[in-house]
């Protein structure tokens, strides 16, 4: 479970996060949608304890996220799948985290092999890896510690249409046997297709949320309720790239 | 990838954060796994040997002994490990891995804290490979008759210790200006320039001598490598320790405690 209370960021005078709130319950998929420079990445970083918050808290299983003792174990986070050190291994990445987590080297082996990174690719450094490549082995990262949540900022970003349909099927699972999922993402076709629950954020607020179905109106489209509630009606192609 | 997914059902467990011992070696571990670390720990490796092996062959006769072969042996340590140090805390920063090693240890001063540990045991276990070398160095020459004197040597308990003090001292140096600036390259040229420059001012301007005796790091280390270090030598070891050591780790950990990081 996660909940965001009031969460807000400051930069000098530049507001990016403002009084966000939302809570992301067990056996859901709640899909954090908005533009590119909404505060995505800022609210998450902060739910992850990496970005001191100018006021506001959130908690992650029910506690501050900086007063876990082993996150980990808990809490599965990808926030930026190029944030690997380039001259690792991808088994050499996963292994080291393995060994932070206090978890055997059984584990690495058969996550490579869930996101298909098994064989040369686990020998092959970072620095090779395609952005798809190093999405899943940011996936399996997350992964590592076989945590109840899981905390994703586009996840999806550089999958082929294969990956993203696995990825889905793995999220849904995971909420399935009770897990929660917070995914964020720019595209509205992608999380409208995997998320129960939809948190729109623009300009660092939260313009509108609910579930997948309460957030249309009655016969609208929920890429026109998207467009209308960040206020980019007009500007369809830069929500698209 | 494979059709079945295997990730086991959410479920309680205890919150166990990994112990100091634990977070050390995987530190150990990062400053080795990468290509750049182990070119770096290879490159020392082998100018060490070439050291010895140089002064062996082309030194004037009162360097080929003993102590001067030991003592010289410590210097590719002295001057290229403690980079090794400073990128174990930069690269966090240049590769971004700092993500994902404050998300998975959120307490920041253990993470640097075991950074700290594991480059004190490089530079213990790196002087221990210097003085192998020396040694081994000092034997094979004496097969070969380049030795100057035999096996004795003045205080080696002392000189020893303070030759692993001094590495461990230079060590930490490096480390520190990494943890202060959070960047590989400023932090490189800034940890071999700036106390070169404060030498150089002090030869220079004749009214900060007395000043750079006691602040110039270089110049307060060099007593400890001969036994017999005064009270005031010490003294003043330590006070430049303060200063290039003490002071921009103390800084750099308030700025890592503070820093947002992304």
């Amino acid at each position: 479970m996660i909940e965001v209370n009031h969460l807000s960021k400051r930069y000098g005078g530049q507001v990016a996060v403002d009084t966000v709130s939302f809570r992301c319950e067990p056996g859901t998929i709640t899909g954090f949608l908005g533009p590119n420079g909404a505060g995505k990445s800022t609210t998450l970083r902060m739910i992850c304890g990496l970005t001191p918050p100018t006021s506001g808290e959130a908690l992650v299983c029910g506690v501050p996220y900086r007063s876990m003792g082993n996150p980990g174990r808990q809490v599965g986070v990808l926030l930026d799948a190029s944030a690997q050190h380039t001259g690792r291994t991808g088994r050499e990445v996963l292994a080291l985290s393995a060994q932070v987590l206090g978890i055997g080297a059984a584990r690495v082996e058969e996550l490579l092999d869930l996101v298909g990174l098994a064989g040369p690719a686990a020998r092959k450094r970072v620095r090779g890896y395609s952005l798809g490549m190093r999405q899943r082995l940011g996936i399996a990262h997350a992964l590592l510690g076989e945590p109840e949540v899981l905390l994703l900022d586009e996840p999806a970003n550089g999958l082929d249409p294969e990956g993203i349909r696995w990825m889905r099927r793995l999220l849904r699972e995971h909420a399935a046997r009770g897990g929660t999922v917070l995914l964020s993402s720019h595209l509205l076709s992608e999380v409208e297709r995997t998320a129960d629950r939809l948190v729109v954020i623009a300009r660092g607020r939260v313009v509108g949320q609910g579930g997948r179905d309460e957030l249309v109106a009655a016969g609208d489209d929920l890429e026109e309720e998207f467009l209308r509630l960040t206020g980019q009606r007009y500007t369809l192609e830069e929500v698209d790239q | 990838m494979s059709a079945t997914i295997s990730v086991s059902p959410p479920r309680g467990r205890a919150d166990i954060r990994p112990s100091m011992g634990r977070l050390t070696l995987v530190e150990l571990r990062k400053a080795a796994d990468t290509r750049a670390g182990f070119w770096l720990i290879l490159t020392i490796a082998v100018l060490t040997l070439a050291v010895v092996g140089a002064q062996l062959a082309f030194g004037d006769a009162d360097t080929r002994t003993l102590g001067s072969l030991i003592g010289n042996a410590q210097l590719p340590v002295s001057v290229l490990l403690p980079v090794l140090g400073l990128l174990s805390v930069t690269s966090e920063w240049s590769q971004r891995t700092a993500l994902s090693t404050f998300s998975l240890v959120p307490a920041r001063s253990r993470v640097v804290a075991a950074k700290v540990v594991a480059a004190g045991l490089l530079a213990v276990g790196a002087t221990a490979a210097g003085l192998a070398a020396g040694i081994v160095g000092f034997a094979s020459g004496g097969a070969l008759d380049r030795t100057i004197g035999g096996w004795e040597w003045d205080a080696p308990g002392i000189v020893i210790a303070q030759l692993c003090l001094v590495n461990w001292v230079t060590m930490m140096c490096g480390t520190a200006f990494g943890l202060l600036l959070l960047n590989s390259a400023p932090a490189i040229a800034t940890y071999y320039a700036l106390p070169l420059a404060w030498t150089m001012a002090g030869r220079l301007l004749p009214g900060l001598d007395p000043v750079s005796e006691w602040l110039d790091i270089g110049r307060a280390r060099a007593p400890l490598v001969d036994p017999g270090v005064t009270g005031q030598e010490w003294a003043r070891f330590l006070t430049s320790c303060l200063l290039w050591v003490a002071l921009p780790a103390a800084l750099g950990m308030l700025r890592i405690h503070r820093t947002e990081i992304s």
